[in-house]
């Protein structure tokens, strides 16, 4: 009977965390996707002010308290040490095609980002905000695609992996 | 290192801002070649080609891309042009080791005025070195005992004006004189990390990135020299400050476009140069197929020859 009692537990559990998981994935793509609005928030800031170079701000950012930046940036950072010969661009692009699966970023967004490697540090400023303000505008259209996909299933996921859970106990008893 | 190193290692630092392709090309040529080597230029369509006493050589390879000159300045701005945007409004970007990109192309107009470029059409790699011994000839006769004269360094673009006077700061701080170097451009000193990249010898302080007509008044105020320097007086609003500087007691060392006193007579600003007083030797910089010349004239009274 305690067997059983613990069985069913355990199934529920998985279940649920099932459940949680997916839930969690749509709420980790909105992390992400915020986290990059506010990096390109800080590059249009860095550029249309004190025209701070490229790397140093790649540099910043790699140093930055949120994660999901300071992986991406840092990452980027570490390749242009890697192999200055290549292009910043090249380096950009690479990085994010490299960790989209790993930050969640989903295909749409890591395409998004890559396309802004066509413009970055080859423009005056002007150009590059130009470019960064449509690049960002992209992104916040993807991040409110998430945030309505989060409110739509986040909640069904869980309640999906719970009442799976009971099922699949109920069923097994 | 030895003279012929340190120049093939000048050659490679300059040529490193080029696309992989074009660097390999420029690195590609013999070592005489690139010892003695000016510049690079890059035109759109054309072959990479490389300059030596105002001659031009082709360096045999495909035809330079529009894209690979988008490339080069982005690169040479370490991907970073909108850090530069002044600069190349003003048809330059500075290196680091003090050499310098000239830029070409369709300019940008925003209310008349230069606001950027909208394609490069061709790009002119200038390789800044130092020739030590290269004033050392003129010396004697541009001081006055243990002082300096005022002097003016005249001679075409790429004629080592800035060559020359880099060795005449290093010259005079090494027998104590204390030179100011309003150096705008960065190309005199070639400042890196507050250590200047050239040799300007022990008693030189440099003031880079500045204006020369703010700098040069700056460095009189703060630096008490006895002597300052700058390099390509192009602009009116240079005058004010060799005047001021002439007025201090303070001899001006300065560097201007033109091919001979003729050709010098006849600009508006020389005239004008000629009327601050501060300039009593006037060097002339020559370039022909035995090689650099130079020679010193006199300006007597502050007026030269055709004032």
């Amino acid at each position: 009977m305690l067997l059983t009692a613990m069985g069913a537990v355990l199934i529920l559990g998985a279940c649920t965390a099932l459940g949680l998981s997916a839930r969690g994935r749509l709420r980790r793509r909105i992390a992400v996707l915020s986290a990059m609005l506010d990096a390109l928030s800080f590059l249009r800031a860095e550029i249309d002010g004190p025209h701070t170079p490229l790397p140093d701000l790649i540099a910043a950012l790699a140093q930055s308290g949120q994660p999901d930046a300071r992986r991406l940036f840092g990452e980027i950072a570490r390749r242009m040490d890697k192999a200055p010969g290549m292009s910043l661009g090249y380096h950009w692009s690479s990085a994010v095609r490299d960790l989209a699966d790993e930050l969640n970023l989903g295909q749409d967004a890591a395409a998004i980002l890559r396309d802004a490697s066509a413009f970055l540090g080859r423009y005056d400023a002007g150009q590059q905000l130009q470019c960064l303000s449509y690049t960002a505008a992209r992104l916040e259209a993807c991040r409110r695609e998430a945030c309505a996909a989060y409110k739509r299933h986040g909640n069904v996921y869980r309640t999906c992996g719970i009442a799976a859970g009971i099922f699949v106990v109920l069923i097994l008893i | 290192m030895d003279e012929k190193n340190k120049g093939l290692e000048r050659y490679a630092q300059a040529v490193s801002c080029l696309p992989p392709r074009l660097m390999h090309l420029a690195l590609g040529l013999p070592d005489a070649a690139r010892q003695a080597a000016e510049e690079v230029r890059l035109r759109a369509g054309g072959a990479l080609r490389w300059c030596a006493c105002g001659r031009e050589h082709e360096v045999a390879g495909e035809p330079i891309r529009a894209e690979e000159l988008r490339d080069t300045l982005a690169r040479a701005s370490r991907w970073s042009v909108h850090t530069y945007e002044d600069p190349i409004r003003q048809g330059y970007l500075p290196l680091a080791g003090g050499h310098r990109l000239g830029v070409c192309g369709t300019v940008a107009l925003e209310d008349g005025q230069p606001a950027g470029l909208r394609t490069v059409s061709s790009l002119c790699l200038r390789i800044a070195r130092a020739v030590p011994g290269a004033a050392a000839g003129c010396l004697p006769e541009l001081m006055d005992g243990g002082s300096v004269r005022g002097t003016l360094i005249l001679s075409p673009p790429g004629g080592g004006k800035t060559t020359f006077l880099r060795d005449l700061i290093r010259l005079l701080s090494e027998r104590g004189v204390r030179v100011a170097v309003a150096d705008e451009r960065g190309e005199i000193a070639a400042m890196r990390g507050g250590v200047p990249q050239f040799d300007l010898g022990p008693a030189c302080d440099v003031l880079d990135g500045c204006p020369k007509a703010i700098g040069a008044m700056q460095l009189v105020r703060t630096m008490g020299p006895q002597a300052v320097a700058m390099d390509e007086i192009t602009d009116p609003a240079d005058l004010a400050a060799v005047q001021n500087a002439a007025g201090c007691g303070v001899a001006v060392l300065a560097t201007i476009h033109a091919r001979d006193e003729a050709e010098l007579g006849r600009k508006p600003l020389f005239r004008a140069l000629c009327r601050t007083g501060a300039f009593s030797r006037l060097v002339v910089l020559s370039v022909d197929a035995d090689g650099r010349h130079s020679r010193v004239g006199a300006m007597e009274g502050g007026g030269g020859p055709c004032c």
